[in-house]
């Protein structure tokens, strides 16, 4: 994941800080504990399609 | 929020992802040297091209040496953007799926925002805009290219009502006016505004959705029985009972946003 692109991005829905997993398979908002996936190298940043974690 | 709209948004582009990769009606790109003039993006500038569709305009955009990241709702769109831009040998394009009307980017994250041929699909116009003027930072410029319609209620309701039958994630073509007043709502300053009318050869444009034949045919029939009016104002063409083309109006606008952000 570019590092460049990773500096702007926000959660979409509390437009917060996003962490990238050491995988770099998802990005996680622990203000919102909603985990967002990243397929194919593309990050899906939709509120509606994120995961819930505890 | 209509969630429905978006939904059948993602389906239907999903479906006909490539069509609009190498659709002539978006890769033709007059528009764009007209939205450039005055969106005057310059090299290292950080732009964001919102619903980028099969990549064209943010294409254009990575050409001039600008730091691009292309976001759309519809991952297929997004996999066909990428394609074209490895083919092209674009390196300074990056890409994101993200809703319009709740970007993930930081607040003024970007020099310039673009936005060609979208907005016409988003349930919430004010929301997007909102949104929009959000992650350019102040004094950053937003360009706007989408398909208007006359004030005439008659041939606002002609025009529209064709592209929802052609394409069900179709919202809504606006009014210059009423574009002037989202952005105006937005707290932005318009700096240009244009328009450009656009001839669309009519069984390439009628097809591109994927819509089945007979619904097809009834969006020929709904030109052909056009009134005079309708007929004339967007140039419909026809030849031994069959549509040739029509032509409708793109508007081209280019705003900016205020040099210090308002008191919260």
């Amino acid at each position: 994941m570019d590092k460049d692109l990773l500096e702007i991005l926000a959660c979409p829905k509390c437009k917060g800080e996003l962490r990238l997993s050491a995988d770099e398979t998802e990005l996680r908002c622990a203000a919102c504990r909603l985990i967002y996936r990243i397929e194919d190298g593309i990050p899906i940043l939709l509120v509606d399609e994120a995961e819930p974690y505890e | 929020m209509p969630l429905p709209t978006k939904k059948r948004t993602r389906e239907q582009f999903g479906r006909v992802a490539a069509k609009y990769r190498c659709s002539a009606d978006h890769t033709d790109l007059e528009d764009l040297d007209l939205l450039f003039s005055g969106l005057s993006p310059e090299a290292g500038h950080r732009v964001l091209d919102v619903a980028t569709g099969g990549g064209h305009t943010a294409l254009a955009l990575a050409g001039r040496g600008v730091r691009v990241v292309a976001s759309d709702l519809t991952p297929r769109m997004l996999r066909e953007a990428r394609t074209l831009a490895a083919e092209t040998g674009a390196e300074n394009i990056e890409f994101a799926v993200a809703d319009a009307e709740a970007l993930p980017f930081s607040d003024a994250a970007f020099d310039r925002v673009t936005c060609r041929i979208a907005p016409h699909h988003f349930p919430d116009i004010r929301a997007a805009v909102k949104e929009i003027t959000r992650v350019t930072r102040p004094g950053g410029r937003i360009g706007i290219i989408d398909s208007v319609v006359p004030g005439d209620p008659a041939l606002d309701a002609f025009m529209n009502g064709i592209e929802k039958v052609r394409d069900p994630s179709h919202v809504r073509s606006y009014r210059n006016e009423e574009w002037l007043e989202f952005i105006t709502d937005a707290g932005l300053v318009p700096l240009q505004i244009a328009s450009l009318w656009k001839t669309h050869a009519f069984p390439e444009w009628v097809a591109r959705t994927g819509q089945p034949k007979a619904v097809q045919r009834e969006i020929e029939q709904m030109f052909l029985s056009a009134f005079p009016l309708a007929r004339q104002t967007f140039r419909i063409l026809t030849e031994e009972g069959r549509v040739v083309s029509y032509s409708d109006e793109k508007i081209i606008l280019v705003a900016k946003a205020p040099d210090a952000s308002p008191a919260r």
